[in-house]
């Protein structure tokens, strides 16, 4: 797995020390996300690592480079630091209208739950599943196939 | 398991070794054990099996795969993403402020 040493080009980082996730629990991940987007019709993301500055704000940006339209297309970014003990959990306003600020409260304190007994791989898959639960079922627009971003083909991650 | 399998890879040679002992006297008059033997089997027996299980312990965590996260220890790694990056998304994306973008925080 080479996924912990992946970066940004042009950004400085710490320099990894080891695996973060074993192959088994970045597929259950990726098996998890991909539940949750086939549920919902919501693109899901999840980053791990350290964040600078304003963490929403931060949040937010890389958000907007998930998808090509934050106002029309539902996406969600959780963002977890763990050196620095936060998780944020940011929607785009058309995901927003579907996970609302309570239920992404609620899925907050069930991972930082979990990240505070050490558990990174169980907080997060239990936090994304609550989430699309959360979501609902994805609606079927008139005449048509879901257009969502979460209904493209893409590659997992590894 | 590993621990009883060093346990036992330990254990069974010194049993053997004194089970051959030949000159042990005999069976109503057994020869006297030295200070430095009787140490060597009751001190040493219980040293050795705490040695063997210390390195068995350091063996096994340093051979395991992903690391563990502890809490409150700083964190040394890059960036790790699951599902889409930005860098796979066809064209570069401006990173922005999305007005009327909802979410929560939490802390542990």
């Amino acid at each position: 797995m080479s996924g912990s040493r992946r970066r940004f080009q042009g950004r400085a980082g710490p320099v990894a020390t080891g695996e973060v996730f074993s192959p088994e629990q970045l597929d259950r991940l990726n098996r998890a996300l991909e539940l949750a987007a086939k549920h919902s019709g919501i693109l899901f993301s999840v980053r791990v690592g350290p964040v600078r500055g304003d963490v929403r704000l931060a949040a937010e940006r890389i958000l907007s480079t998930l998808v090509e339209d934050p106002q029309r297309d539902p996406a969600a970014l959780i963002v977890v630091s763990p050196g620095q003990c936060f998780v944020r959990v940011a929607t785009t306003p058309a995901a927003r209208s579907r996970i609302g600020d309570s239920a992404a409260a609620l899925a907050a304190l069930t991972m930082s739950s979990s990240f505070a007994l050490g558990d990174l791989v169980g907080g997060l898959t239990t936090g994304i599943r609550q989430l699309g639960e959360v979501a609902g079922p994805a609606p079927v627009p008139r005449g048509g196939a879901i257009a969502s971003p979460a209904a493209q083909p893409r590659t997992p991650v590894r | 398991m590993l621990t009883v399998a060093g346990l036992a890879l330990f254990a069974v040679p010194v049993f053997a070794a004194t089970a051959s002992a030949s000159e042990i006297g005999t069976r109503y008059n057994p020869d006297p054990l030295t200070a430095l033997q009787t140490w060597g089997i009751y001190g040493g027996a219980i040293v050795g099996g705490f040695l063997v299980a210390t390195l068995l312990a350091a063996w096994s965590s340093r051979s395991s795969g992903p690391v563990r996260y502890r809490p409150g220890q700083p964190w040394e790694h890059d960036e790790v993403w699951i599902g889409t990056r930005p860098e796979e998304i066809d064209g570069e994306r401006e990173q922005k402020a999305v007005p009327g973008a909802g979410g929560a925080s939490g802390n542990w």
